[in-house]
C-alpha cells in the first residue's frame, strides 16, 4: 500500500507543505472526450488526484449540480465500460492518481470482483463507494484490495468515534471527511465545527492521510481546509464552472487558484511544484 | 431487490398506489422471497380499483389502495378454490386517503 500512487501523492504533498488537491468530475458529462479534456486541464492546473464519478440514477449524496451532471452523463448513455475507457485515456494523458467514485449498485450489478479487476486494468488507483457504510464495507475492502486498489471510506460530523475508527480500518490511501451534514453542493463558508471534525477523524486515521470535501467552493475555503487536512476535494464548484463555461480553459484557471490555495503559508513551496 | 436496468441504474416506476410506486422492496421482503417462504405476485391498477369498489359495496370498508391490491388477488384466488377455503387478507391501511384517486379513475 505504501507503494501506491495515492501514497506517493500524499507523501509528495506533505514534503511540499501543501494539501493534495483532489477535484471531482462526473465521467462522461457531457461526453467522454469532454471529461478527458477537463481532466487534462485539471492536471495542468496542479491537481494531484482525480475522483472520477460513475453517473447514477439515484445520487442520494449529491446536491443539484452533481445531480444534473449525472443526468447529463446518463443521457449520453454512459455506463461502466465507458468509465473504464475514459479512465484509460486520463491515465495515459495525465499523472493524476485516479479514484473510482461510485454508488454501489452499478458495481454490484456488474459484479464487485469484475468491477474491481476492470477498474484496476483501466488505471484506477482507488475506489470510493458513496453509499456503503463502514458496517457493510468488508466486501468492498477485501475485493478491491485484492485487485490492488486502495479503498476510501467516508466519515462525517455525525460519525461517533467507533464508526470513524471502523471507516479508517477499512480505508487505505486516505480517509474522506465529509465536512458537513447534507449533500454535495456549492456553499458560502466552511462549517464552524470543521476543525473539530477533522481532528476527530485524524485521531481515528492515525497515519492515514485525511481529505476533506463537500461544499468546498472557493480558493478561500480551500485555503482554510488545507490547513486542517492532507487533501482538499472540490466537486460541485468545478462541475458548475464546466457547466457554465463549457470550456476547459475556464476550468483550468479556476482550478489553478484552488491548487494554489492548497499550499500552506510559512515557507515557499519547492521550485517545480505543481501550480 | 431493485427495479433496474442492465447497467444497475434504477428505473422509473408507476403504480396507482403511492405506497407501491417505488423501485425497491425492503430487506425483509427480499429475504422472505429469497428463502421461498413467501410468493410475491402482482395485480393491475384496474384490478386494484375494482377490488376497492367490491370491498366498499360488500363490507362498507374502504381499503387503502395498497391493501386493495391484496383484495384483488384474494378475489382471483377465491375463484379457483372451494367455498370452504379460507383466505386471510391484511388491510394495512385505510382508503379515505385515496378517495381522490379512486374518484378520478374511470369506474
Amino acid at each position: 500500500v505504501s507503494a501506491s500512487r495515492l501514497g506517493d501523492v500524499f507523501a509528495r504533498a506533505r514534503s511540499e507543505r501543501r494539501a493534495a488537491f483532489i477535484p471531482f468530475l462526473t465521467a462522461g458529462d457531457p461526453s467522454p472526450s469532454a471529461t478527458v479534456a477537463l481532466a487534462r486541464a485539471l492536471d495542468r492546473a496542479g491537481a494531484d488526484v482525480l475522483e472520477l464519478g460513475v453517473p447514477f440514477s439515484d445520487p442520494i449524496a449529491d446536491g443539484p449540480i452533481l445531480q444534473r451532471s449525472a443526468a447529463r452523463a446518463l443521457a449520453a448513455g454512459i455506463a461502466l465500460p465507458d468509465v473504464w475507457r475514459i479512465a484509460e485515456r486520463i491515465r495515459a494523458d495525465t499523472s493524476l492518481a485516479l479514484v473510482l467514485f461510485s454508488y454501489v449498485n452499478p458495481l454490484l450489478h456488474r459484479g464487485l470482483k469484475r468491477s474491481a479487476r476492470e477498474a484496476r486494468s483501466a488505471g484506477f488507483d482507488a475506489v470510493l463507494v458513496t453509499d456503503v457504510p463502514p458496517e457493510e464495507g468488508a466486501d468492498i475492502r477485501s475485493i478491491f484490495s485484492a485487485a490492488d486498489l486502495d479503498t476510501v471510506f467516508l466519515v462525517s460530523p455525525t460519525s461517533p468515534p467507533s464508526r470513524m475508527a471502523r471507516a479508517a480500518r477499512l480505508s487505505s490511501g486516505f480517509l474522506y471527511v465529509i465536512s458537513r451534514r447534507g449533500t454535495t453542493g456549492v456553499r458560502g463558508s466552511l462549517p464552524a465545527d470543521l476543525p473539530a471534525t477533522v481532528a476527530r477523524a485524524r485521531r481515528a486515521a492515525g497515519r492515514l492521510p485525511v481529505a476533506v470535501g463537500f461544499g468546498i467552493s472557493t480558493p478561500g475555503m480551500a485555503r482554510a481546509a488545507a490547513r486542517l487536512a492532507d487533501g482538499v476535494v472540490v466537486g460541485s464548484a468545478l462541475v458548475a464552472c464546466a457547466e457554465e463555461s463549457g470550456n476547459p480553459g475556464a476550468v483550468e484557471k479556476f482550478a489553478r487558484g484552488l491548487a494554489r490555495a492548497c499550499r500552506r503559508p510559512g515557507r515557499k513551496a519547492p521550485v517545480g511544484s505543481p501550480g | 431487490m431493485l427495479l433496474q436496468d442492465t447497467a444497475g441504474q434504477i428505473l422509473p416506476t408507476h403504480s396507482i398506489s403511492a405506497g407501491l410506486d417505488y423501485p425497491a422492496v425492503g430487506p425483509e421482503h427480499a429475504y422472505l422471497e429469497a428463502v421461498g417462504r413467501v410468493t410475491y405476485t402482482r395485480v393491475s391498477d384496474d384490478d386494484a380499483l375494482d377490488a376497492f369498489r367490491v370491498l366498499a359495496r360488500t363490507e362498507g370498508i374502504l381499503p387503502a389502495l395498497e391493501s386493495a391490491h391484496a383484495i384483488a388477488f384474494a378475489l382471483r384466488l377465491a375463484c379457483r378454490r372451494p367455498r370452504s377455503f379460507r383466505i386471510l387478507v391484511n388491510l394495512s391501511g385505510r382508503g379515505d386517503k385515496d378517495l381522490d384517486i379512486v374518484a378520478s379513475a374511470n369506474p
